[in-house]
């Protein structure tokens, strides 16, 4: 029953401890951190801004130089595709010849050779 | 109860002053933002350290609030006071910084991040700072009393808190919070009766001596 009532007493103290809460106050310095506060914050932007200027440049001159590099290697890939061709057939023309010349041996010579 | 004349006169002054200070504002006149700064810091700082005891997320979301109020001047439409469109402000901000922190203890893997990589200040317990407008024979109770508020639904803390620790009138309460006055008494006597039983809770858990 005491532990009862205490508990009910405490819980009304408890109730009233804020009754006479002095108001918490900021410092003589609070509109300077402001201020500069609001500065740092404009030239974030003007920052901002600049960078993405900036970035908005590089992905330009990033693009047009991919493009111009796919516009080059296309140009020059046409004419290797060419000679590639070219000299297939050239060493086809080789491997015939060779294989003619060899058709021009003699594949008896040792036989007539031991007849004579 | 109706207004004296003097009352009536004072109020339509007071309107007639805030209207020109809202015009400077809005030009951009930095004495008028000095002037608001100046008249309204330590109630907006107050109402944020009852709602965020912490002076350093009160400090910063004060900072915000003028902020807020800077760039919208523009926006107001006189049809509250200044003052309690100020009020109104540093409740939504000191609120919005409560459920971004309550968001950030429910994400335990990003709050183990968080830990990593946060500056020091982050990580303060706000249970350990208190009020310092409590009397220190009250600190105990009083501390106990803000972790229960903590616990009530959002609009009950948030009429109670300014009623109680703001100091405001129940009409004042009622025009930050945009609801009727029967809706702030209900809300208020509902914390009350809220409070009453957990903090019954807490002692019954925690013994007396």
């Amino acid at each position: 029953m005491k532990k009862r009532t205490n508990i009910h007493e405490e819980v009304e103290k408890t109730l009233r401890s804020l009754d006479e809460l002095e108001p918490a106050k900021t410092d003589a310095f609070f509109y300077s951190r402001l201020t500069a506060r609001l500065e740092n914050r404009n030239e974030g932007r003007y920052e901002l801004n600049g960078k993405t200027e900036f970035g908005f440049k590089v992905a330009v001159a990033a693009v047009l130089a991919m493009v111009s590099l796919n516009l080059i290697s296309l140009i020059q890939f046409q004419p290797v595709q060419t000679e590639t061709a070219e000299v297939e057939a050239t060493t086809e023309d080789w491997a015939e010849e060779f294989t003619a010349s060899y058709q021009v041996l003699d594949l008896d010579y040792y036989e007539n050779l031991e007849q004579e | 109860m109706p207004l004296t004349k003097v009352q009536t006169t004072y109020k339509a002054t007071k309107r007639i002053e805030e209207s020109a200070l809202i015009e400077q504002l809005s030009q951009g006149s930095e004495s008028a933002f000095r002037a608001l700064v100046n008249d309204h810091k330590d109630r907006v700082y107050n109402t944020c350290m009852g709602f965020l005891r912490n002076p350093h997320d009160a400090e910063d979301v004060s900072q915000e609030v003028f902020i807020e109020v800077f760039d919208s001047i523009g926006d107001f439409r006189e049809d509250a006071s200044l003052s309690t469109w100020i009020y109104r402000i540093a409740v939504t901000k000191s609120l919005e910084l409560i459920r971004y922190r309550k968001r950030k203890k429910r994400s335990g893997f990003f709050q183990a991040l968080n830990a990593m990589f946060s500056e020091p200040d982050d990580n303060i317990d706000e249970a350990e700072f208190m009020h310092p407008g409590v009397e220190l024979e009250n600190k105990e109770r009083a501390r106990i009393l803000f972790d229960e508020i903590d616990k009530l639904t959002e609009k009950q803390k948030v009429a109670f808190t300014l009623q109680k620790v703001e100091g405001l009138s129940y009409q004042e309460v009622a025009d930050v919070m945009e609801i009727s006055l029967p809706a702030v008494e209900s809300l208020i006597h509902r914390a009350k009766e809220n409070l009453k039983k957990q903090l019954h809770s807490y002692y019954q858990q925690n013994e007396i001596d």
